[in-house]
């Protein structure tokens, strides 16, 4: 008790806290609408939200390396699908099982595990493989890295369409059971941004931004880029085999190409367009891209947008969207938020309305860490 | 020459990038308490002699040693453990990090939380624009503040040994000689420097001994007056070839 009272009186928890609260809430905000709105669990809204909820958990997942780190990865893809397929092989019913995943080995074959161990042996078995993928990719140089991690994606593909015994090729993987609800997947989101934020204020995350603001000059201070940029690369991919968990044991059936370029595109465009460098931009650029998706899918599907008619285009969802990130790119390339979390711009509004709109200094006001 | 052991000697080390030679069979010695400059024209490879040191640049030949140790071939980190800070050219300060999150990762080696605590308000007290810029985002300081920041980075890892990249680099005089007064006190903290400085008279007002480096090689040494006096220091700069015994020195880049 006396520990916990400590922790939460020392500045570091005061500044984590103060950054993740407001998104917290948001996160909270999103769960009751969806409970009140879909009290029986069901229907597109309801489906959406949720999905929004575990996409929340993957973009600060990839948020925790590509943020701090400033190195893009391309690969975090890969670990969710590790996520989902590890769900897969402990949690479909045996009877299925032995049709889809004829190469499981008999203890495997007999498990139909809930929720809780699922997510749990997801998450182990994707920090095991960033642990040993780590080894290689973190030693490199910067640009070196962000290549292997396309690489990684490309290999991880082959294998979830090849490795038929294990993951029926591009057949894809049914029968999983519909553990996620929207209180779970709200929880783990809430966790997500708490875990992102307070390894953006640790010792490690701050030497990790560190060497993404200058990895010579970091070095020659003393940190140690490649045991950061290791940590940082588990921690991330660990989180994001979580989110993959979470997504299997709701949307029940998958193949490999879930896990491809058309997501990875996806996510990065999130957190491009939010903003790299903090929690609440990869917040802000999910929760922009979903709403984004929703109303072109409309129009892709049934020709329609609010409700008006349009002709159908199909494709139109990833055009529009690589054209917002491009245009991010290009005239607010931080993105939206920038350096600041959402609770710096929740300070600077209120000092504005305050103080008549008066220019601040371009300050870190209240940014944490301090 | 003391019989005293020297901080840091190097003998005989030679290193670069692959294939390019930067600094060749260079041998020198900065006892504990001195300034000791290292001057050179642009692309002597003055810059690779400091990281070498720093273990930045691993050296191909020859040894470094700090205080009767060999520290080559160690890594950055474990050498910053030993008390060697390097305060690099062009101070690579980290830009979108607070002044205070700079100074905290500057005691990256260090264990003594409230010590470093105290350390980083005594920073303050030395720079105390520092302290009231103490929540800004480093890259919003002005040149002369960055580099304040940088010294005082360093300074955050207490350091026995200070490597002082071209301190005085894009600044006004003003904020150069202020940096310059604070330099000549490190002595005083017990922090011996080897400062590389284009602006040789600054330099020498500061350092006891120095070193003159051309085309990769240490090619004159002597104390602060010596070297002033010295006729081929002006030829060593210019690289007018002239009557100079040595080979002028290159452009470099
Ligand atoms: N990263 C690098 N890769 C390859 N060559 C390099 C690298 N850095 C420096 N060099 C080369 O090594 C030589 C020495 O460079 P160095 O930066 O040490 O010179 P310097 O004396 O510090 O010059 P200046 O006064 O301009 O800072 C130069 O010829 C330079 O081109
Ligand atoms: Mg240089």
């Amino acid at each position: 008790m006396a520990v916990f009272a400590r922790l939460i009186s020392s500045r570091f928890m005061r500044s984590v806290l103060r950054t993740a609260v407001p998104l917290v809430v948001v996160l909270v905000a999103v769960m009751v609408v969806g409970a009140v709105m879909a009290p029986d669990g069901r229907g597109a809204t309801y489906r959406l939200l949720v999905n929004f909820l575990i996409t929340v958990v993957i973009v600060v997942a990839l948020q925790m390396f590509t943020g701090n780190s400033g190195i893009v990865s391309w690969g975090h893809a890969a670990f969710v699908g590790i996520g989902a397929y590890s769900t897969a092989w402990f949690s479909v019913p045996m009877v299925i099982k032995e049709d889809i995943f004829p190469g499981l080995p008999a203890w495997m074959m007999g498990a139909e595990w809930g929720l809780v161990p699922c997510l749990l042996v997801s998450t182990a078995i994707g920090a095991l493989a960033a642990a040993v993928v780590g080894l290689a990719i973190c030693r490199m140089k910067e640009t070196a890295m962000a290549m292997s991690t396309l690489g990684l994606l490309v290999i991880a593909h082959g294998i979830y369409s090849n490795w038929e015994g294990w993951t029926r090729g591009t057949e894809g993987v049914y029968a999983l059971p519909t553990n996620t609800t929207i209180y779970i997947a709200c929880g783990f989101a809430c966790l997500a941004v708490l875990l992102a934020v307070m390894f953006k204020y640790s010792r490690v995350g701050l030497r990790l931004q560190a060497s993404r603001e200058d990895p010579l000059s970091a070095e020659s201070t003393g940190v140690s880029v490649v045991r950061a940029r290791y940590f940082a690369w588990v921690a991330s991919a660990a989180m994001s085999a979580l989110a993959g968990s979470l997504w299997a044991q709701f949307n029940l059936a998958f193949g490999p190409a879930q896990f491809y370029y058309a997501q990875v595109f996806a996510i990065l465009s999130m957190l491009v367009i939010g903003g790299l460098a903090t929690v609440s931009g990869a917040l802000v650029g999910a929760g922009i891209t979903t709403v984004i998706f929703e109303v072109l899918r409309g129009v892709e599907n049934e020709g329609n947008l609010f409700g008006i008619e349009v002709p159908q285009i199909s494709g139109l969802a990833q055009m529009i969207l690589a054209l917002i990130t491009l245009l991010i790119l290009i005239f607010r390339p931080n993105g939206l938020l920038a350096w600041w979390e959402l609770d710096g711009w929740i300070v600077k509004a209120r000092d504005r309305f305050w103080k008549g709109g008066r220019k601040l200094a371009p300050d870190a006001g209240e940014k944490g860490g301090e | 020459m003391s019989e005293e052991r020297p901080l840091l000697r190097l003998d005989g080390v030679t290193s670069g990038y692959g294939p390019i030679v930067a600094v060749r069979d260079a041998s020198l010695e900065v006892r504990s308490g001195e300034i000791v400059a290292l001057l050179g024209a642009n692309g002597a490879g003055k810059s690779t002699l400091l990281m070498t040191v720093a273990g930045l640049v691993r050296p191909t030949a020859g040894n470094i040693e700090l205080d009767g140790s060999r520290i080559d071939g160690l890594k950055p980190e474990e050498i910053v453990r030993r008390g060697v800070a390097l305060t690099p050219e062009g101070r690579g300060i980290f830009s979108h990090l607070t002044v205070a999150d700079n100074l905290r990762i500057g005691a990256a080696v260090r264990k003594d939380r409230a010590q470093i605590a105290t350390d980083a308000e005594e920073m303050c007290t030395l720079f105390p624009i520092l302290g009231e810029r103490r929540r800004q985002l480093a890259g919003t300081l002005s040149g002369g503040e960055q580099q304040m920041l940088a010294l005082a980075r360093s300074l955050m890892s207490r350091p026995r040994l200070m490597l002082l990249d071209e301190p005085s680099l894009g600044l006004a005089p003003r904020i150069v000689a202020q940096i310059f007064e604070m330099l000549r006190k490190l002595p005083e903290r017990g922090v011996t420097v080897l400062l590389v400085e284009q602006n040789v008279s600054l330099a020498l007002d500061i350092a006891q001994r120095g070193y003159v480096m051309a085309s990769s090689e240490l090619q004159l040494s002597g104390t602060a007056a010596e070297l002033r006096s010295a006729v081929d220091l002006e030829q060593v700069y210019l690289g007018s070839a002239g009557d100079a015994p040595e080979p002028a020195a290159t452009g470099g880049r």
